[in-house]
């Protein structure tokens, strides 16, 4: 099933540039289906998607397959990239060549040997919201809004945000005024 | 502009290591239960040439 929570994908823009009008959707059994769409990431680059882009998936019978999708492009293109790769100690992912990553749409998710539905599957995709959380979904975040108005995490010192599902991606929430 | 599909690459290295690990094992199954000498000749024989082709392997 497709989702995004807030640490696995769902994230606030807060006030950076940060936004993202891509989905993914789940079109057949084992079909993914990344919807045109735009990333602007938070130094205001953009990669536009024109064209819907469709992924047909399939089970090994024998490995779990390891999956993600990424926006990016090779040269100055935008294209979105599908990669599989069996987990049987051999495999890597294979980028195409020059690929240079906007950002990952769909989260590293496993396959497992003889699956025909990925509806079974939690396919964590990448979510942008705008602006700040507000204060109740700040507590269910564990975070909260200091006096100086910086976010920090509940009972601690002003800081940022390390979300571990994200690869250790520093996501930093600015206060009203701020930029970057 | 309609996507890039890609399967998972191989690499040469890591598949050798693992044909050499998967050999060694195959070879180390082969050694013999039995003692060399309760063994019939062409039981010695193939003992040996199981044990010379584990320690070839080992040496790859």
């Amino acid at each position: 099933m497709i989702k995004s929570e807030i640490y696995h994908g769902k994230i606030y823009a807060g006030a950076t540039q940060l936004a993202c009008t891509i989905r993914i959707e789940q079109t057949a059994p084992m079909q993914l289906k990344v919807n045109a769409g735009t990333l602007t990431q938070t130094d205001r680059r953009t990669w536009t998607l024109a064209n819907d882009a469709v992924f047909n998936l399939t089970a090994d019978a024998v490995y779990p397959t390891e999956c993600k999708i990424e926006i990016g492009d090779v040269a100055g293109v935008t294209n979105v990239w599908c990669a599989t790769r069996l987990v049987d100690g051999v495999e890597e992912f294979n980028p195409p060549a020059g690929w240079n990553i906007g950002h990952t749409l769909a989260f590293t998710f496993t396959i497992p040997p003889g699956t025909t539905n990925l509806s079974a599957i939690d396919i964590f995709v990448l979510e942008v919201l705008p602006g700040f959380p507000n204060p109740a979904q700040m507590a269910a975040m564990g975070i909260e809004r200091g006096a100086d108005g910086s976010i920090r995490q509940t009972g601690k010192t002003p800081g940022s945000i390390i979300s571990p599902e994200m690869g250790m991606r520093e996501f930093k929430f600015l206060s009203k005024g701020q930029t970057e | 502009m309609n996507g890039i599909q890609t399967q998972g690459k191989r690499d040469p290295e890591i598949v050798a290591r693992q044909q050499r690990a998967e050999k060694r094992k195959a070879a180390h199954a082969k050694k013999p239960t039995k003692a060399l000498k309760v063994l019939t000749p062409k039981e010695r024989d193939a003992a040996v040439d199981a044990m010379l082709e584990w320690w070839i392997n080992l040496e790859e």
